[in-house]
């Protein structure tokens, strides 16, 4: 029976190198997938594997990379034929493995691309069940060049095989992947996901790896592959080959094998001889089994913030509780506040995002869904998912572009049950409160008792101890006068057991005035107590200023750089500015802040229905004017939607809700295909600055989803945007649909391919030349409607 | 037998887009917007790029039979070999965009216009380059005119794009990073 799991944990396994190159040399035919070669010529793959083995591969990589069901309609009958080649190279060798070999889809995911998360396990699900039963010893997945395409691809592997699983990714120079992502990103990803082995291939020489191999040898606790390419392709004599000879390679080989690299092979341009060397310079080498490492990582597609160290702040703004404006723009569906909030929190300093969107009569998993994927777009600041639903928590985790921190699980044996699975099978890094079924203990060592409980718990789920972070909790000092002492008396203990901790600070002063005073004191003396981790509002200035002059006193901020660049920062604040401008110059300028400062003004002292009719509205049909006689340009006038937008939201804070407005209203997408979306968006900016209701559905929307969207909202007024000559098919037809399934709806077309001969043709209501026309052609239309 | 591949990096101080591209992708003078709304998005613009070009000579009969006959006896009229190339200002840049268009609309159109300036001022750099010592003809990409976008997928391919470059295609045949640009430039022969 074979088991490469002792094999791993005893002895340094060799993969085999470069097949591309080789099989080109044995006739397959140029611009042909290397593996179709297994159907064309399969006694040139086995004679391949076969020389590999004789160089002391252990491991055989099947000649199935680079083919999917997308790419290859037969990719079951290829993937069929590599196996079998494998197999007839292995023979009944017990100590030799076949791994199966997935690569990158060639598609780029969304939201940056057009493929769907789900579509592309599916891609990867396809190839493992086409490999089901036909002789692999475990998954490779390899030259991963993005974060979120390798989660994919090891879920589809973990839902579909139980063989082990292999992930290697491709780093540049830098150290990066082509999506950002760095070698601790990984590592917390895949630790998280709960792989095998871990490391790197292609991309460069061995030389480059020794480079980046330090970060894996210090912080993963996996067995590391390393499968460089013969160095980087350089011209001789009109072609391409690989600068690195087989003694160059097998030195750089043995120094990585010495430093404890117990998985080596090759990539591109490397050849039996060169695995040969390799092997036989390192036979000496002792094996030196990898060691867990105890460190608690989360991570987002670019980087992962270590725990434990150095004081990390949690922002806890994404929350609606007490925040009535997130309130309604997230019963309203819009996230654009939420976003905001995100991205300003990083810029004061947090490193992880808090996300809370739990509001009673709410779609949460939606939302936190819709959240998420927002979030990981305008920052790659990792996040902390928190909501008291588990179904919730699983679904987030399960697109969640990283490694997240789960906010959170308590010593109840419900909760733990109902949580850690998902944790177990996504990765994460749990916070355990110290409470249970009977509440939460008055004493230290009760709380203790807890955590305890909670890390046993996790262990048995499979989850490492390190991936549990401890709120030891704290309440209010006003009904508890030893409330602060308990607190700080647990964070000890805890740490004097090596256990992380976190804590949300606030709540000690619940009841009482000037919060913030007693909130920075308790903070600084709870950091002093060795809290790891804190939630807190990072744009409370006392907080802030605890925060980074611990750092700075305790010696963790190099240079004392962290904290002057915190007060730089401090003394950059924006002051109004003095000059005197109307709020109608500021709309016509494009000054938003200032447009929003001016509304507030005249809002103390006029009906706010004044203000829009007297001041915001001139002012954008001035701008409007100005535009259409082409005395201003598109940018000009976007800047001054923009003004009238703030200054819109400013008025609409005061204005009893408007019942009428619901109609009034467009329905905006780019159609299915294409990506581009500024006009459509610049048209939204410009509506809504108009006092329009805008359902912008985003790009690539299929018709079926417009057509939902006009039934669901009641808006008869849709606006379709199409960049590209080979998209107007798809707006065609999507206006087809329309008519057909939602009559009395309108379609209005515009976008750079268009004309209004173009736009009759296709069967479009409107032609829209630009974004004013649009606001026009609402105009009109409601009008219109009016006078029906 | 194929030629080799010729693969480059481009500097930030490198890339020097035209006045005349950069208002005509702006529409609207730099002038009479805000200097520093300008800077601001030039400079996260720089900071994001790592522009990155791949090239190869071709013969046109062999490597290319896919050309439209047209183009051919068009645009490429003479020419038996020309260059692929494909430069791409890399993902950074599309998810600055990606972030701006969800949090600022002015400056998303300000920054896709000086990033599609910066995408055309690295590829004439990379023309410049191939075309140093040899009489090449303008060059044409795929979408435009004769050339159609269903080229994409080879020219890609002939020049590794996936793998060296990091460029994917969508069903749509659009590319990702989306600033990124494929070229044949035409090789008039000497006689």
């Amino acid at each position: 029976m074979k088991d490469l799991k002792k094999a791993l944990a005893s002895e340094r396994l060799w993969f085999d190198g470069g097949y591309g190159t080789l099989l080109q040399e044995m006739g397959l035919p140029p611009g042909t997938p290397p593996a179709r070669m297994s159907l064309l010529d399969p006694d040139a793959v086995i004679s391949l594997h076969r020389a590999y083995l004789e160089a002391g591969s252990r491991i055989l990589t099947a000649n199935t990379f680079g083919i999917d069901r997308l790419r290859c309609p037969d990719y079951d009958r290829i993937i069929e034929g590599a196996l079998r080649c494998a197999r007839a190279a292995v023979g009944d060798r017990e100590d030799l493995f076949i791994a199966l070999d997935l690569g990158p889809t060639g598609r780029m995911l969304q939201p940056l691309g057009d493929l769907p998360f789900e579509e592309a396990v599916s891609l990867y699900a396809d190839n493992i069940r086409a490999a089901e039963g036909l002789g692999a010893d475990l998954i490779l997945i390899e030259t991963m060049s993005d974060c979120l395409e390798t989660k994919a691809a090891v879920l589809a592997a973990k839902e579909n095989s139980a063989l082990p699983v292999f992930v290697t990714n491709a780093y540049d120079r830098s150290g990066k992947l082509m999506t950002g992502g760095d070698p601790l990103s990984m590592i917390a990803l895949l630790e998280g996901l709960g792989v095998d082995a871990i490391g790197m291939n292609c991309s460069f020489g061995p030389d480059g790896m020794e480079e980046l191999i330090g970060d894996f040898l210090a912080c993963s606790s996996l067995p590391l592959i390393v499968n460089p390419n013969a160095g980087l392709p350089l011209l001789r004599e009109g072609r391409t080959v690989y600068g690195i000879g087989p003694e160059e390679f097998s030195d750089s080989m043995a120094r990585l094998a010495a430093r404890g690299v117990g998985l080596l092979g090759g990539c591109c341009g490397t050849t039996p001889a060169h695995i040969a060397a390799a092997v036989k310079k390192t036979a000496a080498i002792p094996y030196t089994p990898p060691v867990r490492k105890d460190i608690t990582l989360v991570s987002s597609y670019t980087h992962a913030v270590r725990l434990g160290g150095s004081p990390v702040m949690i922002g806890e703004r994404i929350n609606p509780t007490g925040k009535p404006r997130l309130k309604e723009a997230l019963r309203s569906g819009d996230l654009r506040l939420l976003l905001t909030e995100g991205v300003r929190q990083r810029e004061a300093g947090a490193e992880i995002l808090d996300v809370n969107v739990g509001l009673p009569e709410l779609d949460e998993a939606e939302t936190m869904a819709q959240a998420v994927l927002l979030l990981q777009s305008v920052t790659d600041t990792p996040l902390q998912l928190d909501s008291s639903s588990p179904a919730v928590l699983e679904r987030a985790m399960r697109l969640y572009n990283g490694k997240p921190m789960i906010n959170s699980v308590s010593g109840d044996r419900r909760s733990l049950a109902a949580v850690l699975p998902a944790v177990r099978k996504y990765g994460g890094v749990v916070v355990g409160l110290t409470m249970d079924e009977e509440g939460i203990p008055p004493t230290a060592e009760g709380r203790l008792a807890i955590a305890e409980r909670i890390l046993t718990e996790a262990e048995r789920f499979g989850i490492d101890r390190r991936d549990i972070v401890i709120d030891p909790l704290c309440l209010a000092l006003s009904s508890l006068p030893d409330s602060a002492q308990v607190t700080l008396k647990t964070l000890t203990l805890l740490r004097e057991r090596g256990i992380r901790t976190v804590l949300g600070i606030s709540n000690i002063s619940f009841g009482l005035p000037a919060r913030e005073k007693l909130n920075a004191a308790f903070f600084a003396a709870a950091l002093t107590c060795g809290l790891s981790c804190a939630i807190l509002n990072p744009f409370s200035e006392a907080m802030t200023d605890v925060f980074f002059a611990f750092r700075v006193l305790r010696g963790e901020d190099e240079g004392c750089r962290g904290y002057i660049a915190y007060t730089d920062r401090a003394g950059q604040e924006r002051l109004p500015s003095a000059e005197e401008i109307t709020l109608e110059g500021a709309i016509l300028h494009g000054l938003k802040e200032q447009a929003a400062a001016l509304t507030d003004r005249h809002l103390s002292e006029e009906e706010p229905l004044s203000v829009i009719d007297r001041r915001i509205i001139p002012a954008l049909e001035e701008v409007g004017r100005r535009f259409e006689e082409k005395r201003c340009y598109l940018p000009q006038l976007l800047m001054s939607a923009d003004a009238a937008a703030a200054a819109f939201e400013r008025v609409k804070a005061r204005l009893p809700k408007r019942t009428g407005e619901a109609g009034r209203g467009m329905i905006l997408a780019t159609v299915k295909g294409d990506l581009h979306d500024i006009g459509k968006n610049i048209v939204r900016v410009l509506l809504e600055s108009y006092g329009f209701t805008v359902y912008d559905l985003g790009r690539d929307v299929s018709p079926d989803r417009i057509c939902a969207a006009a039934q669901q909202t009641g808006c008869r007024l849709i606006g379709l945007s199409a960049l590209m000559t080979t998209t107007v098919p798809a707006m065609e037809e999507t206006i087809a649909v329309l008519h057909e399934r939602c009559p009395g709806c309108r379609v209005a077309v515009g976008g750079a391919v268009l004309n209004a001969e173009c736009a009759e043709r296709i069967g479009a209501d409107f032609y829209c030349p630009d974004a004013m026309d649009t606001v026009r052609v609402a105009q009109r239309f409601y009008a219109g409607a009016e006078e029906a | 037998m194929t030629a080799p591949l010729l693969l480059g990096r481009l500097s930030r101080e490198e890339l020097t887009p035209r006045p005349a591209e950069l208002r005509a992708r702006l529409q609207c003078p730099p002038g009479r917007l805000p200097p520093a709304l300008l800077a601001r998005c030039e400079g996260a613009l720089r900071e994001a790029l790592d522009c990155r070009w791949a090239a190869r000579r071709v013969c046109l009969a062999e490597e290319l039979p896919a050309l439209p006959p047209d183009f051919l006896a068009g645009q490429l009229k003479g020419c038996r070999h020309a260059f692929v190339l494909a430069v791409t200002l890399g993902h950074g840049v599309d998810r600055l965009l990606a972030r701006l268009s969800l949090l600022s609309q002015t400056e998303y159109l300000l920054a896709d216009g000086i990033a599609s300036a910066l995408a055309e001022a690295a590829c004439g750099e990379v023309d410049a380059r191939l075309s140093a010592g040899l009489s090449c003809l303008p060059r044409f990409s795929p979408g435009y005119g004769a050339l159609p976008l269903s080229l994409q997928p080879s020219l890609l391919s002939l020049l590794d794009a996936g793998r060296q470059l990091g460029i994917t295609l969508s069903s749509s045949l659009l590319m990702s990073p989306s600033k990124s640009i494929t070229a044949i430039l035409g090789i008039r022969e000497l006689h």
